[in-house]
């Protein structure tokens, strides 16, 4: 079964408090799942970081695998041994 | 500090929760003035030492200093709300209730030159406005009495609970 | 006219003379406010082809419609000079009370020219304008001169723009500060001084009325309720300084003079860090729901007592970029900073240009003697003293400190035109303004977004970082879409300066940002506030005349292709390591989406502005002068 750790920035790392989970995926699961998991996982998260319903990320959150790449699908799959940052970045000040 | 004595509601802020933003004198002057014009509102923030902010309004005082302080009789309490109201024709801005006041809460209109006071929006369904638009909640409509209870519960679950 | 007063006022320093300028409606609706009107103020006043700290550079400033009503975050100005550390616009933003106490005096704007012979400070009681004696203002930090000028005029609602001792040396980072927030950047502290004004004083008692007080109240109601939800909820808890972990872990946090992309000691460093070790008191600007600023103070240590507000910005440039690991003396070296009154990004970054060249061995610890290491000390990265040192001697001129005040560009040129070295190669500035907390190797449209900025190296002008943050296209390379987004996003950018709202609002009107999302919001604000007819089209356009006049007026102080550059090692040096490691912005990708840029500006390949196109956007005169 693929295996996925997701890092918390932010939000999430003081929702939590915890830098980072990792998430036992079934066969063929996909992001959307990760963010099904960490609801269920993390009440808390719902609201500021997960949508209401436990669906969707909620803006501007987003996922970053691996620092290289966002996930704009959530449907889709992630590779076994992924870190999915789980992250906002805003600039300014 | 001076403290309220009174039985009546007025509205308070939490200085931990105030960020100083101002919009209470912004909704406040529009109201009463239909201008926005910091000056003219009858809630008033401060800041000091950079990092103290707060703000005040009338206090309703029992028995109020500015309405002993009223050489011309134009300042009377409502016995039911503790509001202080103004006579705008006996009033001629003369400022002793502004001394009197230990909360500066009362100004001078610099136009009318009469007195200005909180009056917690008596007239409006919806109460205070500075109340509603507070972003941050630290607004309220309160008693001395009510605030006590909730010092005393904070104090109990500071020293037992130890948070 | 609802929203403005329709008047500008004019101070000549040399004379002491004051005069009134009215202004047309039609001239605001097409600069507006904010950066734009201060840009356009300053193309209008300037003796053109000045040395930026003679009599002949005109400070300007110019409110935005919303200042003195309850339009969240709308508590912003504008203020523009020609730059000395770059030559071209100037143009900073500052929010808070400023503003909104001009607005109330009665003024659109301020012009102030030529140079007083004695420090004097200008103050503005409504319609009066008085010269008053600023010696006894000398060597006040900025936090005390206002503090000091409110105790001597005898009221508390007087608000002052000062200036901190930096500026009185013409220190060239030098910033303007009120009521604690700065116009930070492009060096405007040292135009003030130049002219030896210590302070712009206001005091304005008049209401704001607008065109519909109704709607507006609806409208500005929504936001702030809006204000309070996940939308703002990373600038209320941590504010900016969120973006230390994530930007180390991206690989673009700038460390050690951007020789690196990943600073080991980040967490020690992180908003969340400084959150449960020094925060205080969120507070914020006047006129925003928001609140934003973490005031932190330093409780032990050599430093302890100090205090100011952290954003992520001025810590990089103080903390990892100089390899300071202890949150302390970051804190430390921003209160000198603020209560100063300089630039901490650009003096954080200066700073990081002298101690990689000390540890190149071409500054030497003899070169950094001063009153308090007698003997010099040696600058390593890491060495946190030597940062609070120097901020310390920059602020006054102290020794090596004299040299490090001219920034950068200039004093990587002195080094080297001295020495015969190529210390510039590690000077990290475009145009002469330092670079921002994000290292372009690993933004690739960000590097084209702060090359063609028209101040230099500035992460406000642009949000050409969040596409490739986001990930709309990859932040790694380059394609043809990246000319079209720089200017997507630097003309966004320049809508939210030019009003001027906070763009930490910008998802507050529907829940998105984009375009689609604000604008039309955006409209009804203005339309409730002036009684004018915008809709989405016109607000755009506020965007991109905004940029124009900031671009003709850099044509017209001699601005060519070759002034759209990026440091040399984001060109030249792979980042090391981390997600961003082996990558830099090569020659060619760099002039390819220049390239691709100007063609989507509607410039020639030279990057110069068309007469047709300046006359399509209403800029005739400007036309005349620059068009081509």
């Amino acid at each position: 079964m693929p295996k996925v750790v997701v890092e918390f920035y932010g939000t999430a790392r003081q929702v939590t408090g915890q830098k980072e989970v990792t998430i036992e995926l079934k066969e063929g699961g996909t992001f959307r799942d990760v963010v099904r998991a960490l609801a269920a996982r993390y009440p808390k998260l719902v609201g500021d970081v997960i949508q209401p319903g436990g669906e969707e990320l909620q803006m501007p959150n987003m996922f970053n695998v691996n620092a290289r790449r966002v996930v704009h699908d959530l449907d889709t799959q992630p590779q076994d041994g992924d870190r999915i940052l789980l992250m906002f970045v805003t600039a300014g000040g | 500090m001076p403290t309220s004595t009174s039985k009546y509601q007025y509205i308070t802020c939490d200085p931990t929760k105030c960020v100083g933003c101002q919009l209470c004198e912004y909704i406040c002057s529009y109201v009463k003035t239909g201008e926005f014009n910091t000056y003219r509102s009858r809630i008033r923030t401060v800041r000091a030492e950079e990092i103290l902010i707060t703000a005040v309004a009338c206090r309703t005082c029992e028995d109020a200093p500015c309405v002993i302080a009223c050489p011309r009789d134009a300042l009377s309490q409502d016995p039911n709300t503790g509001i202080i109201h103004v006579d705008a024709n006996r009033c001629d801005g003369c400022a002793w209730c502004v001394e009197a006041c230990d909360f500066g809460a009362i100004s001078i209109n610099p136009e009318t030159k009469t007195a200005e006071i909180c009056d917690m929006c008596e007239d409006l369904e919806d109460g205070p406005q500075c109340v509603k638009w507070c972003p941050k909640e630290a607004l309220e409509l309160t008693t001395p009495d009510r605030r006590a209870q909730r010092s005393r519960r904070k104090l109990a679950v500071e020293e037992v609970l130890g948070r | 006219m609802y929203g403005y007063s329709g008047k500008i006022l004019h101070v000549d320093l040399t004379t002491r003379k004051t005069w009134v300028e009215s202004k047309p409606e039609e001239w605001y609706k097409i600069y507006i406010g904010g950066v734009s009107m201060a840009s356009r103020l300053c193309w209008e006043n300037i003796e053109v082809g000045c040395d930026p700290l003679s009599p002949g550079n005109p400070i300007c400033i110019a409110n935005g419609m919303f200042a003195g009503t309850p339009v969240p975050v709308g508590g912003k100005y504008g203020l523009a000079s020609k730059s000395p550390l770059t030559g071209f616009i100037g143009d900073s933003l500052s929010s808070s009370w400023f503003t909104i106490a001009l607005k109330r005096a009665g003024w659109d704007g301020i012009v102030i020219h030529g140079a007083s012979d004695d420090w004097v400070y200008v103050f503005i009681d409504d319609d009066r304008v008085e010269f008053r004696d600023a010696s006894q203002l000398l060597g006040l930090g900025t936090f005390q001169t206002e503090e000091t000028i409110r105790e001597e005029l005898g009221d508390d609602q007087v608000r002052s723009a000062t200036i901190g001792p930096a500026g009185e040396k013409l220190v060239r980072v030098a910033s303007v500060t009120n009521d604690s927030r700065q116009a930070g950047r492009t060096g405007h502290g040292a135009v003030w001084g130049s002219k030896k004004l210590k302070a712009l004083s206001v005091r304005g008692t008049h209401g704001v009325s607008v065109a519909d007080p109704d709607a507006l109240l609806q409208l500005s109601y929504d936001i702030t309720q809006a204000a309070q939800g996940p939308h703002t909820q990373k600038y209320r808890i941590l504010g900016t300084m969120a973006n230390v972990l994530n930007l180390n872990r991206l690989g673009i946090l700038p460390t050690r003079n951007y020789q690196q992309g990943v600073f080991e000691y980040a967490e020690l460093i992180s908003g969340e860090y400084l959150h449960e070790h020094y925060h205080v008191k969120t507070i914020a600007c006047a006129q925003c729901p928001i609140a934003c600023e973490q005031m932190s103070q330093v409780k032990d240590g050599p430093y302890a007592g100090a205090m100011t507000g952290i954003d992520y910005e001025p810590l990089y440039a103080v903390g990892s970029n100089c390899g300071v690991k202890d949150l302390r003396a970051a804190i430390k070296t921003i209160d000198i900073c603020d209560r100063g009154g300089m630039d901490a990004m650009s003096t954080g970054v200066t700073i990081s240009w002298a101690m990689e060249t000390f540890e190149r061995g071409i500054f030497t610890k003899e070169d950094f003697k001063c009153a308090k290491y007698p003997e010099g000390f040696e600058p390593n990265f890491g060495n946190a003293e030597a940062v609070v040192t120097l901020a310390e001697m920059i602020r006054d001129r102290e020794g090596i400190g004299d040299l490090l005040a001219e920034g950068s560009k200039r004093a990587s040129a002195q080094v080297d035109a001295e020495r015969g070295t190529e210390t510039w190669k590690w000077a990290m500035h475009i145009k002469g303004l330092e670079t921002p907390g994000y290292d372009a190797r690993g933004l690739k449209t960000f590097a084209l977004g702060l090359a063609v900025g028209t101040r230099g190296a500035c992460h406000n002008r642009t949000a050409a970082y969040d596409p490739d943050i986001k990930g709309e296209v990859d932040r790694f390379s380059v394609d043809e879409t990246r000319g079209k987004l720089a200017k997507s996003t630097e003309e966004y950018a320049a809508v939210y300066d030019t009003l001027p709202l906070c763009k930490f609002i910008r998802r507050c009107f529907t829940g998105k940002a984009d375009r689609a999302g604000a604008w039309p919001a955006i409209a009804k604000l203005i339309n409730a506030t002036t009684g004018w007819d915008f809709d989405y089209d016109a607000v755009d356009l506020i965007g991109e005349r905004a940029f124009t006049i900031k671009k003709a007026f850099n044509i017209r102080e001699g601005w060519t292709r070759e002034d759209d550059h990026l440091p040399w090692r984001w060109m030249h040096e792979p980042m090391k390591e981390g997600p961003s490691a082996g990558y830099v912005v090569s020659e060619e990708e760099l002039e390819y989406m220049k390239d691709l840029y100007y063609e989507a500006k509607g410039w020639t390949k030279d990057g110069l502005i068309p007469k047709e196109k300046l006359i399509a956007l209403g800029m005739d005169d400007v036309a005349e002068e620059i068009g081509v």
